[in-house]
């Protein structure tokens, strides 16, 4: 079906979808306007009503899917920021305060502080952990407003709340749903800018692989933190046009329902989308809202719809629709006739490479030794090699280079600059790696996974990011450049539009070369990259490993094929239980006894029989 | 003071054993359950409609319980939890969020939102070393604690609970060495399911029975297995015991607001200071 559909439209669809960065944006701010002129087209007042609310429900959703869809965390805080919003307005209406753009600016920053001191405490822990807490932390809501007293109005809440005023003039019917309207679509903005930027491939990247996202550069935690703290934003602005709807708050509108609600809406739209939030929120809106059989029915239906969601739609209506047009563009293109193209000679910029010094590092698990005073070098320009068999140390060792593990003693640095066990420091000073098995996101296109090794490269500021600032679309022009140079260089240009998540395994070793070559490293670390390649793919990767070394790059590779180490290597390193054994260029290695005995077994060396190998220390 | 000691070592004992059932789930299933709390509510509206409303004899209706919950957890199992196997994220905690919700508004709609009482023992009062206290509350933290003690034992000693504990560890391991994961699966759900349902009635006669039942226990219940230490049944106990005597100490001492707020301050103490919980040892799992 996707052939005949792409064949007809294909050439069409794939132009507006070239263009869709810029068409994307003014389709939707066309929607926004004709939704904001909807009054002056005769909706009456009930209806409009109904887009108020829904746009509020909208905005909730939003934040939910920002943490959430985005950078993984389930957790229903958005409700605790909801309620913040409405109670600031209201709080600062008492005290006389109504000018709309200080409520608004108070109360967004009312959420963002509720968000990082409640989302300190709970991302530490993590996963379902988190998501339960904060679910208590809803049911508490009616017990601190009461604790607060007159001031916040207890349970009975807090009644005539007055509009909020804009230039001193108090704002009529129209100018209030202009308001909604113009806020929802504002924020809107604002997340599609977040999202697609390298904020948004650092959540990513983050939700299917921490680790990965360790070695990009990417700090686990804050970066967690701040998707759910500004996840909250919206959740802020969305209680302050609440509570100026019917001047009214009370904790009755605070519910564990809500959470609920917002839950069920977000998972029907897409949590892994910008504009499904609306369709969502639209939904369980009209839904549940306008018809009275659904009333007593709405906590079943809710149930249904997370259940329905979870397993079958798990990615929402937005996200059935983007899996859609990529089935069509993936045929339009025609991704399935596009392979890897042999590159003849991979040419790379030349690359800084620097020298890597590892001393004396001791890496304990528990009460096993991993590492027992690892001691070597790694210069540029040339190929070091690490074998060793397996459980002997080289994964962790390069995971201690990469600093995802902090030496119990010893140092590694580089060119003099020591970074035991921070992955920030060690990807800033340009390390790079590879992994046995690769890890590629999924959700990304082949072009942004190789972009993402860039995610440290030149910083941009959450405010330059959101406004396209002039900084920010250097760093993205640069970023689109180097990323499409290392596909190139490794041969899959064609396939840069195309899901990660299609690719075959020779392909993502590939990707992940190209990953780590996009952000100009000064050493490369490949962990096992052979394993599982055909032979034509293993001459190509044996190209790329030495146009690497020749293009500057101190290169360290582990691996278990002999042959390939024994073709590129200009330096091997033998690791055996925690221990260097032996190290020199690969002849001497080959007739090295020791490391024959140990490791490389009769099958490189005839002249020793297998008897002399010793029992299960044999690599597969 | 006795008197609310014994309130709070009851409600204690309620949200034990609302943990001990997360803890089976969660060792043989391998899942957070939120529906977990439901099977207390279903044993009690259970409980309501045989002995309030119909007058049938107290085993039969104990038997309507426990086979209804168990069965409504082989269907949490196969509707919620098995199509997400090795899926990975959070997609349990919506779909069994989902179930939770269901059973509650199903509730709802048959039995309407206000409480009804429910008498399953003799309604006498006792005074136990200078407090008020009832029978019923009496059986209850006796039920857990047996409860705690035997599924304890069963969990160490029997294949089954063993095999479970070695699936919690290593599920690929577990399935290599010969242990039915998919059959594990379906038993934490089978006797979270009849272990909730055989206790509702008795719980029901503290609480009443009535349809939000199941989401405040499975709250509270969650900071039991949190402070006790996820993973460990005699865990939950200790857990559930703290918790409930420090909401009721808290909210007779300080005032009513502050019980619920004592519970969340000690649940981030716990968590923040010593994340494996008073009883757990060694790491975090499954988290």
């Amino acid at each position: 079906m996707f052939d005949s559909i792409a064949r007809m439209i294909g050439r069409p669809l794939l132009a507006v979808n070239r263009r869709w960065n810029v068409l994307g944006p003014v389709l939707a701010l066309l929607l926004a306007a004709f939704v904001a002129a909807l009054p002056w087209l005769g909706l009456d007042i009930g209806w409009q009503r109904q887009i108020i609310l829904i746009a509020v429900l909208a905005l909730v959703v939003s934040g939910l899917n920002l943490s959430f869809g985005y950078a993984g965390e389930l957790a229903l805080g958005q409700v605790f920021m909801y309620a913040a919003g409405a109670y600031t307005a209201g709080w600062l209406g008492k005290q006389g305060v109504t000018n709309i753009v200080v409520v608004l600016v108070v109360a967004i920053v009312a959420a963002l502080l509720l968000g990082v001191i409640t989302g300190a405490a709970g991302l530490r822990l993590g996963g379902w952990m988190l998501a339960l807490t904060s679910l208590f932390f809803i049911t508490l809501i009616p017990r601190v407003v009461n604790l607060m007293g007159d001031e916040l109005g207890g349970f009975a809440g807090m009644a005539g709340i007055s509009r909020p005023t804009l230039f001193g003039e108090p704002m009529k019917n129209t100018a209030f749903y202009l308001l909604v309207i113009i806020c929802s679509a504002l924020w809107i903005a604002v997340m599609r800018n977040l999202v697609k930027s390298r904020e948004g491939t650092a959540f990513l990247v983050l939700k299917e692989s921490p680790v990965l996202a360790r070695t990009l550069g990417v700090s686990v935690y804050r970066t967690k933190l701040r998707a759910y703290a500004l996840g909250g934003v919206p959740a802020g602005i969305a209680g302050v046009l609440y509570a100026y709807l019917d001047g009214y708050v009370s904790p009755g509108a605070f519910t564990f329902e809500l959470g609920l609600i917002v839950l069920a809406a977000g998972i029907l739209g897409g949590v892994l989308s910008i504009y499904g939030a609306i369709l969502g929120a639209a939904v369980l809106q009209l839904g549940p809202a306008r018809l009275s059989v659904f009333d007593t029915y709405a906590e079943v239906a809710y149930g249904v719809l997370l259940i329905v969601g979870g397993v079958l739609l798990s990615m929402g209506i937005a996200g059935i629709g983007h899996r859609f047009m990529n089935r069509l563009l993936a045929a339009a293109r025609h991704d399935a006739d596009a392979a890897p193209e042999a590159v003849a000679k991979p040419e790379f910029a030349a690359l800084n490479g620097k020298q890597l010094e590892v001393s004396g590092v001791v890496v304990r698990f528990g009460g096993f030794t991993a590492l027992d005073g690892v001691s070597m070098q790694a210069k540029p320009g040339e190929i070091t090699a690490l074998i060793g068999p397996n459980g002997s140390g080289k994964t962790t060792l390069l995971n201690a280079i990469s600093g995802l593990i902090v030496p119990k003693d010893g140092e590694v640095s580089l060119d003099g600059t020591v970074f035991n066990g921070d992955p920030k420091l060690a990807a800033g000073s340009g390390i790079a790696r590879t992994f046995q098995t690769p890890l590629i996101p999924s959700t990304l296109t082949v072009h942004e996974v190789a972009a993402s090794g860039r995610l440290l490269r030149g910083k941009t500021t959450f405010v330059e990011t959101v406004l396209r600032l002039p900084r920010y679309r250097r760093a993205r022009i640069a970023d689109r450049i180097a990323a499409g140079d290392a596909l190139a260089a490794v041969g899959i240009s064609s396939l840069a539009d195309a899901q990660a998540s299609t690719l075959p395994l020779g392909t993502r070793r590939l990707l992940e070369f190209a990953r780590a070559i996009a952000n100009e490293p000064s050493v490369l670390l490949l962990d096992e990259v052979a394993s599982g390649l055909d032979e034509n793919e293993l001459k190509e990767l044996a190209a790329l490993i030495r146009g690497a070394r020749d293009a500057g790059a101190t290169v360290v590779l582990v691996e278990h094929n002999f042959e390939l180490v024994r073709q590129i290597s200009d330096h091997v390193v033998v690791l055996a239980e925690g221990k260097i054994i032996a190290q020199g260029d690969a002849g001497t290695i080959a007739s090295d006894e020791r490391v024959v005995n140990l490791y490389l077994g009769a099958d490189i060396m005839h002249a020793h029989s297998r008897d002399d190998v010793a029992e299960g220390a044999v690599a597969p | 003071m006795m008197t609310t000691l014994w309130a709070g070592l009851t409600m204690g004992a309620i949200y034990a054993i609302v943990a001990i059932g997360y803890n089976i789930t969660l060792t043989l299933t391998g899942v957070i359950n939120f529906a977990n709390a439901q099977f207390v509510m279903i044993g009690a509206f259970v409980a309501y409609w045989g002995l309030t409303q119909n007058d049938l004899p107290l085993p039969l209706v104990l038997l309507v319980a426990v086979i209804l919950s168990a069965l409504v957890g082989i269907l949490t199992e196969l509707i919620a939890i098995r199509p997400l196997r090795n899926r990975g994220g959070h997609t349990e905690l919506v779909t069994t969020l989902g179930v939770s919700t269901v059973i509650a508004g199903l509730a709802l709609v048959v039995f309407g939102p206000d409480p009804v009482p429910v008498n399953v023992v003799p309604t006498e009062t006792f005074n136990v070393l200078g407090g008020q206290v009832r029978l019923n509350e009496l059986l209850l933290i006796l039920v857990a604690a047996v409860a705690a003690l035997a599924v304890h034992w069963w969990m160490h000693r029997s294949k089954l609970g063993l095999a479970g504990l070695a699936r919690a560890e290593d599920p690929e391991a577990a399935s290599i060495r010969g242990i039915n994961v998919k059959g594990l699966a379906i038993l934490g759900l089978v006797l979270a399911g009849a272990f909730g349902g055989l206790i509702g009635p008795l719980v029901a006669q503290k609480t009443f029975a009535v349809a939000t039942l199941g989401l405040v226990l499975a709250l509270k219940g969650f900071v039991a297995m949190a402070v006790g230490g996820v993973g460990s049944i005699l865990g939950s106990l200790v857990g559930g015991l703290i918790v409930g005597l420090v909401e009721a100490l808290a909210a007779r001492s300080i005032g009513n607001d502050f019980g619920e707020i004592a519970v969340v301050v000690v649940l981030l103490a716990v968590l923040l200071l010593r994340p494996t919980g008073v009883v757990g040892r060694g790491q975090v799992r499954l988290v």
